[in-house]
């Protein structure tokens, strides 16, 4: 009987933590919409979560490019296919491979400090504070880190693909032994529009989804720095699920009706 | 002028406030004391409407405010100013940027004037010399005189203050009783203070109130306060 207790209270406190999401998110959007933007602290924002995440982005972009061509070059060979190494690196990195992985890097460098910073700033009462002296802290505090996250993550994610681009063909050319010019016709040849933008748009969710969980985390936090933890943790954690989820669905969308 | 008629509030099983009635006259200071969780930060909470009660009246300068919505709220807000227990300084803000703040937001005076009444303001508090300090290089006493410059700034004709000498030393905790009350007197402020320091609020407050079981058990003058025959009040001022 206290188990059922236990799992309807948990379920409770889902269900009710999902709608005070929604409504969060729909108080940004109001703002938004309302044209309430404090443009100065987005370009702050922007700036500090893009060269937050630059590095490690570049670092593991360039790693899954050239793994990528790697295993690609051992396998391809196998059919005599090895040529379309470039092929294999460019359109995996474009279409799957970057958006989700630079979306998890993101979430765990940038996404988690928005909800530290936000989580402290709560349980210091600098949240409270703020509506005291009849400012709204979603449009001071909210506002311009999810506008800056839904923005920035795009431009990241295309930095990304380019990177891991040149990481596979630095072991395409390097180590698989393919000419510099051929790797990089048929890098240009195998990406078409579709392809770019059928990734490009799964970014511009993820940012939405990883900027609002995130931001939501850090804005309910409670329980001093045990909650700041804590909060931070299921941000990312919510933030991971919700992209490999949305990314399965918007797959499936995308391939049905735009192959 | 602050009216509070009838204010109940209630936490789960837990009644904090249970009928609070207080009259606060313009430009007089009222302590609100009461031992630690007897709701005294709470009332403080609803009299700026960041909580909403369960029934009752809080009337600022004739406005119930219980009724209004946030967007409304927000507007009242810009006129109260309300110092915090730990002094609630952005973290990221410069102890300047901290106290420009609130004319930035709510006034059109450019950046040299905003400049001026900031350093006007912080000398007002002693801190002239820690404008260009981040929160986390000042001391506890010195985040508290920011914190009040900051609620002070606008000129607001309301000041809360909740618990402002708690965590400080005893000389500290005279300097920032003073410093509220001199304010206080100065800018003509209508203030209600929520404290457990009966030393001090003896000392600076025009009328006192004691909380005891989500009531007002008693509200007066130092001097009625002392001479109350009460077992409560006896036993709380024994303390």
């Amino acid at each position: 009987m206290k188990a059922l207790r236990q799992i309807f209270q948990e379920i409770r406190d889902f269900v009710y933590g999902a709608g005070n999401a929604v409504f969060f998110l729909g108080e940004v959007l109001k703002f938004i919409l309302r044209g309430r933007i404090r443009w100065s602290d987005v370009f702050g924002q922007m700036y500090e979560q893009g060269v937050q995440s630059l590095f490690i982005i570049a670092l593991t972009s360039f790693a899954s490019g050239a793994v990528l061509a790697l295993q690609g070059a051992v396998m391809l060979n196998r059919f005599g296919a090895k040529e379309y190494v470039a092929q294999l690196v460019a359109l995996s990195l474009v279409r799957e491979l970057s958006p989700v992985f630079s979306s998890f890097i993101f979430s765990g460098k940038a996404g988690a400090r928005m909800t530290a910073e936000l989580g402290t700033m709560n349980v210091n009462d600098q949240i409270v504070a703020t509506r005291t002296m009849g400012v709204d802290p979603i449009q001071f505090l909210i506002v311009p880190r999810m506008l800056a996250c839904f923005l920035v993550l795009p431009i990241l994610i295309v930095f990304s693909e380019l990177v891991g681009m040149w990481g596979g063909f630095c072991v395409g050319v390097y180590d698989a032994g393919i000419p510099a010019a051929f790797y990089y016709n048929q890098t240009l040849d195998a990406i078409g529009y579709v392809d770019f933008f059928s990734g490009f748009i799964k970014t511009v969710f993820f940012g939405l989804i990883i900027g609002w969980i995130c931001c939501y985390q850090g804005y309910v936090t409670r329980g001093g720095s045990l909650g700041v933890g804590k909060y931070t943790t299921k941000a990312v954690a919510f933030s991971y699920i919700l992209v490999v989820i949305s990314n399965t669905v918007l797959t499936k969308i995308i391939l049905t009706f735009w192959k | 002028m602050i009216r509070v008629n009838e204010l109940y509030k209630r936490f789960d099983d837990q009644a904090v406030l249970s009928g609070i009635e207080l009259e606060v006259r313009d430009g007089e200071i009222v302590v609100i004391l009461g031992a630690s969780g007897s709701g005294k930060s709470v009332l403080l909470r609803h009299l700026i409407g960041l909580m909403k009660p369960d029934r009752g009246r809080i009337e600022i300068n004739g406005t119930n405010i219980v009724e209004l919505r946030e967007d409304d709220l927000l507007e009242v807000r810009k006129n109260i100013g309300f110092l915090f227990q730990e002094g609630a300084l952005y973290d990221f803000m410069s102890v300047y940027d901290n106290v420009a703040f609130p004319l930035r937001e709510h006034t059109d005076l450019d950046e040299a004037s905003i400049g001026k009444k900031v350093r006007e303001t912080l000398a007002l508090v002693g801190l002239q010399e820690a404008d260009d300090k981040m929160p986390a290089q000042l001391s506890g006493g010195m985040k508290k005189r920011a914190a009040l410059a900051r609620a002070i700034v606008l000129n607001s004709k309301i000041l809360f203050c909740d618990e402002p000498t708690s965590g400080l030393d005893p000389l500290r905790s005279r300097d920032i009783s003073d410093l509220i009350a001199s304010i206080a007197r100065t800018m003509h402020c209508t203030t209600v203070i929520a404290s457990h320091d009966i030393h001090n609020s003896l000392r600076i407050a025009d009328r006192l109130g004691v909380i005891k079981e989500g009531k007002l058990a008693m509200v007066g003058r130092a001097q009625d306060i002392r001479n109350s025959t009460d077992p409560f009040i006896k036993e709380f001022f024994s303390e």
